[in-house]
């Protein structure tokens, strides 16, 4: 019989239906194997842990590409907080720092003395000139020692 | 491509990391009020021919050292919390030294600091500045720049002075090539 003749005839449809159900009924339920049986149980748990071991790393649905970074940077966390832990110097570090210390106040007071001789020649002329000056309008003898000081 | 650009993400990670400890030093000493910002030294003088950062936990451990030695060093280290030198040699005035000299004044007056000491002739630019509180000086900067040499010092921490020259007496320490300049 061909599927177009169906629509022509109705009773011979309903036929072919009880004859196919009739058939149904007759099938048995043919049972898996036990071991996929088991397998195919497992995967359900299975995708659960996987997907709660990373949860807590990715509040939302990262890409892959993103993992590889977040997991490389879990050790560089660890070693972040040991290098950021307070070290205790060695003895060679403090004979360093006591050098260090002495160079550096050395140039303080290179600095200090080249300052104060500097004060020293620009405020001690002035200051010798202009003590003379103003004298010697008054006193003759500091004329006189400005001049041999000149000469 | 995937494994270089992981080992490029990695080596950066590794260098950033290994900066820290001294970034860490710095960030520490940049909280108190003592602590300079000399801006971009190398830029304008080269690299540094001495370069010193001595934080707190090292003149602790300095000064507990030479408590017997010299006591009076010992009591001047426990109450500093860092020392830093940046020293130049330079072939003639460098190229923006005084400008520099004048910029990080500036911003130290603004910042509180007291000029104590200036010394401006051609060949020669000196700056003294010390921050005082509460009649205590909590911090000294010396910048002194001429035809060799610049010289960049920053003490921080709670000093006196006259205890800082004591203890420089103590110290003997001849600079390379300068050693005879504070004997004339």
């Amino acid at each position: 019989m061909k599927r177009d003749d169906w629509n022509d005839r109705p009773g011979d449809i309903e036929a072919w239906e009880s004859q196919i159900d009739a058939m149904m009924e007759q099938l048995t339920v043919e049972k898996a194997p036990a071991s996929l049986s088991r397998r195919l149980k497992r995967i359900p748990r299975e995708q659960r842990r996987k997907e709660n071991r990373w949860s807590w790393l990715m509040p939302g649905q990262l890409p892959q590409w993103a993992l590889a970074p977040a997991i490389a940077a879990v050790p560089l966390l660890v070693l972040a907080f040991v290098l950021m832990q307070p070290q205790q110097p060695s003895a060679a570090d403090v004979e360093q720092a006591r050098q260090d210390l002495a160079i550096a106040f050395a140039y303080l007071d290179k600095v200090g003395y080249r300052t104060g001789n500097e004060i020293q020649t620009v405020l001690g002329g002035k200051l010798r000139h202009s003590v003379k000056d103003n004298l010697s309008e008054h006193i003759p003898f500091t004329e006189q020692s400005s001049k041999e000081e000149t000469t | 491509m995937k494994t270089s650009m992981i080992r490029k993400i990695l080596t950066a990670c590794v260098t950033a990391l290994m900066a820290l400890p001294v970034m860490a030093q710095e960030d520490a000493l940049k909280d108190y009020p003592g602590y300079v910002d000399f801006g971009e030294l190398s830029a304008v003088f080269g690299e540094p021919t001495v370069q010193i950062s001595v934080g707190a936990s090292l003149l602790g451990l300095v000064s507990s050292l030479s408590a017997s030695e010299d006591p009076e060093a010992a009591e001047l280290f426990k109450r500093l919390n860092g020392v830093r030198v940046n020293v130049f040699e330079t072939d003639g005035m460098a190229d923006g030294a005084v400008d520099l000299v004048k910029d990080v004044s500036s911003r130290l007056g603004d910042h509180g600091w007291e000029s104590v000491v200036t010394v401006n002739s051609n060949d020669e630019q000196v700056r003294v500045f010390m921050m005082i509180n509460d009649d205590q000086v909590e911090g000294i900067t010396v910048m002194a720049v001429e035809d060799t040499e610049a010289v960049f010092v920053n003490v921080i921490g709670s000093i006196n002075p006259e205890e800082l020259g004591r203890v420089m007496e103590n110290f003997d320490i001849e600079l390379n090539g300068h050693g005879d300049d504070s004997a004339d």
